[in-house]
């Protein structure tokens, strides 16, 4: 196996490594042109640059396996001190992913690094790495393809709506009344609360209509000590409140779920 | 995670259960550099951990958060320049003179110099295992180091084309990219002006001239 190759086996061991971060730690502050940033999602540790407040551009640290479009800097980082900046690859950030800022490009790289995304220009020859053709065996080829999946762990909201609202709870027997008849056999669909409810053997599917998204809403079980599900804005409508345990007693799922919408917040 | 405690007191001065943290750590590297075949014992990867280790303390000490991932991380890029080193050192003792010839020809990327010299300097023999003698020789003519007497010009122009898709091929099978190609080329054309090849080429160069 020649070096490349052996790099690459390397990183996809090295992919791997999940992370597990603070998410109170992470700041979330507004990054500039430039700033280093390291984002959490889905347990991995994903590094990027900060091209504006929304959008930054994926760094890896395996500089050896550049082509031409990625850009080699050195910056100060408790990983490595040499990455590339891979200039092919975007990061569209949304306000649910968090991330912190570690440190910054030094000024010459910023400018370059303008230079190329705004102005267009090539990466510079003596900071980027060979062309190569396009060749499915070649590692540099292969990392790329890896690289790209990176981006969608950031990426897939723009792929992929979500359409509902998924609450896990766990409904234990003994907090409803028993029923002669079991639920488990097929669904129950219900109307309470200006909210229409379906009853299923492991969810319960509440949909509260589109012409409530923006208000708030409490979803809750009424207990002495009520429990409460869910509380916040409506941005999708439609909520799914999964068990692992199969719901035995919808009828009194449906008598203690008690759902109440505000226009302003309760 | 009782390894991660380790770390922070590490970080904080206290060495007494470090062992643990490098134990940890040799398993793990020797996981994820097992396909390389590059690392035979444990012992060796504990010992460039020990060094590995001090000469990030002051970095991972700094870091503000939880740091036993990140710390894998590090380990994984510090061991990659371990790995570069022992192919480096693999290749010197076969192929010192390749290197030397390297060494004198200018690249375009600086920063991936190394990398390339050592890709080319170790697909260098495949490269001139796919040519036959007379394929070379057919090389050098293309390259214009040569002048090769053919038969008739459709006999030319027929080896050169069936030389030049199998030049592409080879570059394709090698993984080449194209700066590492040239400097193949290039290193092929100096290898190639031995005095067995310069004895070869005049030959057929007589043989041409007599017809």
């Amino acid at each position: 196996m020649d070096f490349l190759n052996q790099l690459f086996s390397v990183y996809r061991q090295a992919n791997k490594n999940k992370i597990k971060l603070s998410t109170q730690l992470l700041s979330n502050k507004k990054p500039e042109f430039g700033d280093i940033l390291e984002i959490y999602v889905d347990n991995s540790l994903i590094i990027g640059v900060a091209v504006s407040e929304s959008e930054a551009i994926l760094m890896s640290e395996f500089w050896e396996l550049a082509t031409h479009t990625d850009f080699i800097v050195q910056i100060k980082h408790a990983i490595a001190d040499k990455w590339i900046i891979e200039t092919d690859k975007r990061l569209y950030l949304t306000p649910q992913i968090k991330y912190n800022i570690c440190c910054t490009l030094d000024k010459k790289d910023k400018t370059i690094l303008k230079d190329i995304i705004i102005e267009g220009k090539s990466v510079p020859a003596e900071k980027s790495g060979p062309k190569i053709p396009p060749n499915p065996k070649d590692p540099r080829y292969k990392f790329k393809l890896e690289e790209l999946k990176k981006t969608m762990l950031v990426n897939k909201h723009l792929f992929f709506e979500e359409e509902e609202v998924i609450i896990p709870f766990s409904f234990k027997n003994n907090l409803f009344k028993s029923e002669k008849k079991a639920a488990a056999d097929g669904q129950k669909s219900f109307k309470k609360d200006d909210a229409v409810i379906l009853v299923n053997p492991k969810e319960i599917v509440i949909d509260v209509g589109d012409k409530n998204i923006g208000k708030s809403i409490k979803i809750y079980l009424a207990q002495e000590k009520p429990i409460v599900l869910f509380e916040g804005i409506i941005e999708i409508p439609t909520f799914v409140i999964t068990s692992k345990n199969i719901i035995k007693n919808p009828y009194s799922v449906v008598d203690l779920l008690n759902i109440e919408i505000y226009d302003d917040k309760p | 995670m009782q390894v991660e405690q380790f770390l922070a007191e590490f970080l904080d001065g206290k060495t007494d259960n470090i062992e643990i943290v490098i134990n940890e750590l040799s398993l793990y590297i020797a996981k994820v550099f097992y396909k390389t075949h590059m690392f035979d014992s444990l012992d060796e990867i504990k010992s460039e951990l020990y060094i590995f280790l001090v000469q990030k303390k002051s970095s991972f000490a700094t870091y503000n958060q939880p740091r036993w991932g990140v710390v894998k991380r590090s380990a994984i890029n510090y061991f990659k320049d371990v790995l570069k080193k022992k192919r480096v050192q693999l290749l010197d003792m076969q192929e010192s003179d390749l290197s030397d010839l390297i060494d004198k020809t200018t690249l375009h990327h600086t920063e991936l110099s190394y990398i390339i010299k050592l890709s080319a300097t170790e697909k260098f023999e495949s490269f001139k295992k796919a040519f036959t003698e007379k394929e070379k020789l057919t090389l050098l003519d293309i390259l214009g180091k040569t002048k090769l007497n053919f038969a008739s010009k459709q006999a030319e122009y027929k080896a050169k084309e069936r030389l030049k898709k199998k030049l592409k091929d080879t570059i394709f099978n090698l993984n080449l990219d194209y700066e590492t190609a040239d400097l193949l080329l290039d290193l092929f054309w100096k290898n190639t002006m031995s005095n067995d090849y310069k004895n070869i080429v005049s030959k057929t160069k007589t043989k041409g001239e007599k017809k």
